[in-house]
This record gives structure tokens, sequence and C-alpha cells, in this order.
């Protein structure tokens, strides 16, 4: 009896705990995934969808020679995500769009300036406006108004909040930045996380404006139009002057072990018709 | 007569029966209600986790080697179309590296976890964990189990209180027909030995007295005169078993019935008393069943004697009706009211009436002050056979 009884009990308990279990929490995590090790037959590259483009010219142009490795771009993985992967080996030439961090530099990585690229406002190709001011512009983004100049309705779209393209934005109109802020406190507007994202969501909503690489646009041939602010139209002439100042810097992130590896790309890429195919690409090359 | 204690008997372990089954009550909706909420909460967590090993899996097929190096980006997509604010999300490679750690950091123990694979082409490429804090899940099992406590105490309340009740009513009335039994068996014993001394010794008296005076008639003076005392004792005898047989039995009420008996006791008291006695009896009134009709004379014959003895009273009244179920009998007089004798304690006539009474499931209420007492007696007819 007394038996039974406990045999009793010990089921519903059972039964209980086995209703109630979950699925554990994570188990302690390892540092590394796996390791890698150089791809003997390939070059990879991969970062910031910025500089993509760019690259994906260069990558075609080098294998066409067929003089060292071939090079591979793989899909954007954002400029941190470049940085990380050149560092754990995953890929030989990291992408950026912004400088290698201090901790970063401490990790064995060297940065190799590739080009200046301007960050422009892009709207779609039906807008008719093809002028903004600064003051209209963050009144956009601040949500005090949806509509253009000439009265045509405005959607904004913004990338996410570390991308480096919106910081670049600011330097030119720092007023740009607390109505951003504001704005993803609100989630006002739809937040792009890639740069094919952005240009193919600006490129099929219309009367969408957002921030965007003005080499992306030639490099890829998007079908986008960009605005001048206050009467300054973003071009390589006006990067070069100085008079379009929302830039950013692209640069090759190499861990020093794989530099001997890539060195016969980066000559190209630092040669005569590298440096030209970068500017073709719409982009402001920099001297390495 | 020894109480029966069936509600003692019953309380007793109607009390263990309930503690027991209040707190099987308690345990099961606690446990069952807290075990369910898990089940939910651990649910919800899978079917997040599995949604978000749907966005893992289309960033793999989208950039299968480098995945992981997007983790910026995924965690950003992961907070956008997650409930990430209330979750800790955790997205490990296959190898269990960390790619994606977001949401409120949360102790493993007291956390509920759900997880997903993430299956890309066969394989397992990457697993979620999503885990939300068990503490708001344990302050509503809290306020379930409080409420479960309430609930089955009040259950075992109404489990406990509702049969004794029942039995309390029933063992009354047990009691009550047990002591009518009593009552009847008794009285039919007092008729027994009533009818005994009338046709046995009574007769047997009787035909001695007959023969004696038989030879009364034919003796010598001298021997007539030696029949005397013994004709006196058989007289004296036959006087006792009369009185007797009176007192087991009171023969008015077989010659009369309960009306004409207590009339004709009225008629003769007040004679005998001089008090003026008003009798007024209802004439429904139908055979009540030995044992009630001769308690309700008895309590006549006593209540009179009362206030005969102690009331200085001039007129005394007598009232029997008929209710439903019982026979109501008031004796009211105008003397001076029990607070002028003792009235703290009832005498032994009063008691007797009260025990007569009591015997049959009735009940004896006085009212009593200087303008007169008044006695109110209940006596419940015993049920009709069917």
């Amino acid at each position: 009896m007394i038996a039974s009884r406990r045999a009793l009990l010990a089921s519903l308990l059972g039964a209980l705990a086995l209703l109630g279990c979950d699925d554990g929490a994570p188990p302690s995590s390892t540092t590394r995934s796996e390791p890698w090790t150089a791809d003997p037959a390939v070059l990879r590259i991969a970062g910031t969808g910025t500089g993509i483009p760019l690259v994906a010219r260069l990558a075609d142009a080098w294998n066409a020679r067929s003089v060292g490795l071939p090079v591979v771009v793989e899909p954007s993985v954002g400029s941190t995500g470049g940085i990380r992967a050149a560092r754990d080996g995953a890929v030989d030439l990291g992408l950026s769009a912004r400088p290698l961090s201090p901790s970063e530099q401490g990790e064995g990585l060297r940065a190799l300036p590739l080009a200046r690229d301007a960050v422009v406002v892009a709207v779609h190709p039906a807008t008719r406006v093809r002028d903004i001011s600064s003051a209209a512009l963050v009144e956009l983004l601040a949500g005090r108004s949806s509509r253009f100049a000439d009265g045509t309705p405005a959607t904004v779209l913004l990338r996410d909040r570390d991308d480096t393209a919106h910081s670049a934005l600011e330097r030119m109109i720092p007023a740009l930045h607390p109505a951003r802020e504001q704005a993803y406190a609100h989630k006002r507007f739809r937040v792009l996380l890639h740069d094919d994202a952005m240009g193919e969501a600006i490129s099929s909503t219309p009367g969408a404006l957002g921030p965007f690489s003005l080499g992306a646009i030639v490099a890829s041939r998007l079908p986008l139009e960009v605005l001048a602010i206050d009467g300054v139209r973003p071009t390589l002439a006006a990067l070069e002057e100085g008079r379009w100042p929302a830039a950013r810097d692209l640069s090759f992130v190499v861990r020093t072990d794989r530099e001997a590896r890539v060195a016969p790309f980066l000559s190209f890429v630092a040669g005569a018709d590298g440096q030209r195919m970068i500017r073709e690409a719409g982009y402001l090359p920099v001297p390495p | 007569m020894t109480p029966l204690r069936l509600t003692t008997w019953f309380r007793k372990r109607m009390l263990i029966v309930v503690v027991l089954a209040m707190g099987t009550a308690w345990v099961t909706l606690t446990a069952g209600s807290y075990a369910q909420a898990h089940r939910e909460s651990v649910l919800l967590c899978r079917g997040e986790a599995a949604h978000i090993g749907g966005m893992v899996a289309e960033a793999i097929r989208q950039r299968p080697l480098l995945w992981r190096y997007d983790s910026a980006k995924l965690a950003d997509r992961i907070l956008e179309l997650s409930a990430a604010e209330r979750s800790s999300i955790v997205v490990r490679d296959s190898l269990h590296a960390p790619v994606v750690t977001v949401g409120p950091p949360l102790t493993p123990t007291r956390a509920i976890w759900g997880r997903s694979d993430v299956l890309v082409g066969g394989e397992v490429k990457a697993r979620v964990w999503v885990g939300q804090d068990a503490a708001p899940l344990r302050w509503r099992s809290l306020a379930v189990a409080s409420i479960s406590a309430l609930v089955a105490f009040l259950l075992g309340a109404l489990l406990f209180f509702l049969p004794v009740r029942t039995i309390r009513i029933g063992e009354r009335r047990i009691a009550s027909l047990l002591s009518q039994l009593a009552v009847s068996w008794r009285e039919e014993e007092r008729l027994r030995i009533a009818n005994e001394l009338h046709d046995g010794a009574g007769q047997a008296l009787t035909a001695a007295r007959l023969h004696l005076s038989a030879l009364k008639r034919h003796a010598t003076p001298e021997v007539a005169e030696r029949l005397l005392p013994i004709t006196t004792h058989i007289d004296e005898a036959i006087e006792e078993v009369r009185r007797s047989t009176c007192a087991l039995v009171p023969p008015a009420l077989a010659d009369l019935g309960l009306r004409g008996a207590i009339e004709r006791h009225c008629e003769a008291f007040a004679g005998a008393s001089g008090l003026a006695i008003s009798c007024d009896i209802d004439p429904s009134i139908p055979s009540a069943g030995s044992h009630v009709e001769t308690a309700c004379y008895r309590i006549v014959q006593e209540a009179l004697t009362n206030v005969a003895r102690h009331a200085q009273a001039d007129r005394v009244s007598v009232r029997l009706e008929l209710s439903e179920d019982a026979l109501h009998l008031c004796v009211e007089d105008d003397g001076t009211g029990m607070a002028t004798r003792e009235a703290s304690t009832e005498g032994v006539g009063l008691a007797s009436i009260r025990a007569r009474a009591e015997s049959l499931g009735g009940e004896l209420s006085i009212h009593s002050s200087s303008a007169g007492t008044r006695l109110d007696v209940v006596l419940p007819l015993p049920p009709a056979a069917d």
C-alpha cells in the first residue's frame, strides 16, 4: 500500500516536472567558432557594403588579368564584420568605412586607405525635387514635415544607428543628429541594415529619401537621384574641393601575416589602372 | 439515556478527510497552475526562438561563409522584429561560439529557456535560445497559490460544515425518535402491568371478598366477627390494587378519551380544590397515541396540583389545541406568580412536566408574573403511519 502510494507520488511529481521543464540555458560558449586558414586558391574580401561595388569592379579587373590569386568579394557584412573577419583570418582583406579602434589596432591589424566616398541623400528617381535645404532635411527627419518643397509626399528611410553614412552627413549638418535620435526613439521611420537593402528600398518607394553612397550609385548604376543640399551638388569635384564635407574614407584591413598574400592585388589597386577605376566608379582615390 | 454522539464521531473523522482534501486541492491547483504557466512560457520562448532562427537561417543562406561576422546587423534585425526588450536572446554557431547576445542578462537558473536549432542544408548551423525571467511567473504562481488556498479553505469549510450540520439534525431526530419509543414502551409496559393487576390480583381479591361475604351470611356471630378483619384487609388490598392500576394507566383515558378525561378531571379537581377551572379543549383533536395522551393528561393533573398547592389562585383555565403536528396545552392561573416563590429553581412538579414534554420531543415554556403564571406545553404528535 505504502509502496503504491510512493509510486503514485513519484509519478505525479515526474509528470509535473516533465510538464514544466524547459530547454535549458545556453551552455558556456567557446571563444572562437572555428580555426580559419587561408584559402590557397583565392583571396577573400568582405566588409562594408559602401565599398563592395568598387571592390567588385577592381576584383573583376584583377581576375581578368589572371596574374595572381583570384579575388572573391563576399556580400556585405559591415565594417565591423569585415574587420573581425580579417582579424580571424576568415578573409584576407577586410573592407571598412571607419578607422580602426585602438583595440583593433592592437590585434595585429593594419588599415590601408582605398578611397573616399561621398555620402549623399538619395531619392526615388521619380522625385521631381533635386535640391533641398539643410533645414528642410532636419524638418523631415524630425517628423515635423512629410513633404518636399513641391508638396509631394516624402518618405524618410534610415540606416542603422551606427552606420557611418549618418555620421558623415551629420558632420555637414549637425542638427540632423538629435532629429535622427528622436526618430529612432519613436520608431518613426523604417530602418535598413545594409546598403543594398537601402538602395532597393529607395528605388522601389516613390517619394523615398535616405542616406546613401555616391560611389555605390555610380559603380552599381543604381536608378537613384541625389539631392543637392543648400545648393551644393554632391560630385567628385565638390568632394575633392572640400565643398561637400559629408564623406567617409574606405580602407582595406589586413592582418600582418596575410600582407604578403594580398600584396600583388594591393599593388594593382594602388597602380594607375586601379586609381583610374576608383575614380570612374564614383569614388575619390586616396593615395596609399 | 446515553447520548449518541454521532456528530462528535463524524466531526473527528470528517476533519481528517477535509484537511486531506483541502491539501490535495491546494497542491493540485497550485502545482497545476505553475506547470501550465511554465509550459506556456517555454512554448512562447520556443516559438520566439524558432522565429529568430528563421532570420538566422536567412542570414546564413545569404552569407554562408561569413554570416556570423554580420552579427551587429543580425542583432539589430532581431531587436527590430522580436520582443527582445523582455527576452534574452542568444545565438551561437554550431561550435557554441557566441554570435548574437541581446536583451536583459538573465541568471540561467532563474530563467525559462526555449531553444531552436537552425537547420540549413540539413545541417545544424546555429542554435537560438530565448530566455524569460521566471520571477513574474513565480509571483503569478504565488498569487494563484494564495487564491487556491482561500478557495480550498472555503470548499473545505463547506465540505466540513454541511455534512456535520446534516448529521447533527439527524442525530437530534434519532434521539427524539428513540425517546418517543422509550416513552411508548414504558406506557405499554405500565398498561400491561395495570391489566395484570386488574385481571389477576384484582379479580382474585374480588372473588375472595364475595366468598367471604357469602360465608359471613351463613356464619355464627362469633365466626362472623372473626371474619370481619379479614374482610377489611381484603377491601384494603382491593383498594390498593385499584389505586396502583389508576396510577399506572388513567382509566378515564380508556373510558372517555383525552378530552373527556381532562374535562372530568378538571370538574373533579374544581370540586375538591375550590378553584374555578375553565376547560376549553379543541373537539377536533384526534387520538394522539396512548403515550402522548397519557403525558398530556398527567401534565394537566400535575399543573392543576401545582396551582392548588402554590399559586394562591382563584381561577385556572385549561386550553388544549391542535396544530398541524403537535398538541398545544396551556394552563394559566391568576395566582401570585412564580416570582413570589422560588423562582430560581423549578419544583418537582414543573420538572416532571418538563421531563414528560421533552421525553416526547416537546417543550415547556413558563411565563410568570405577579398577575399569574402560564405554562405552554408543546407535544409533537407521532408521525402518521403510511
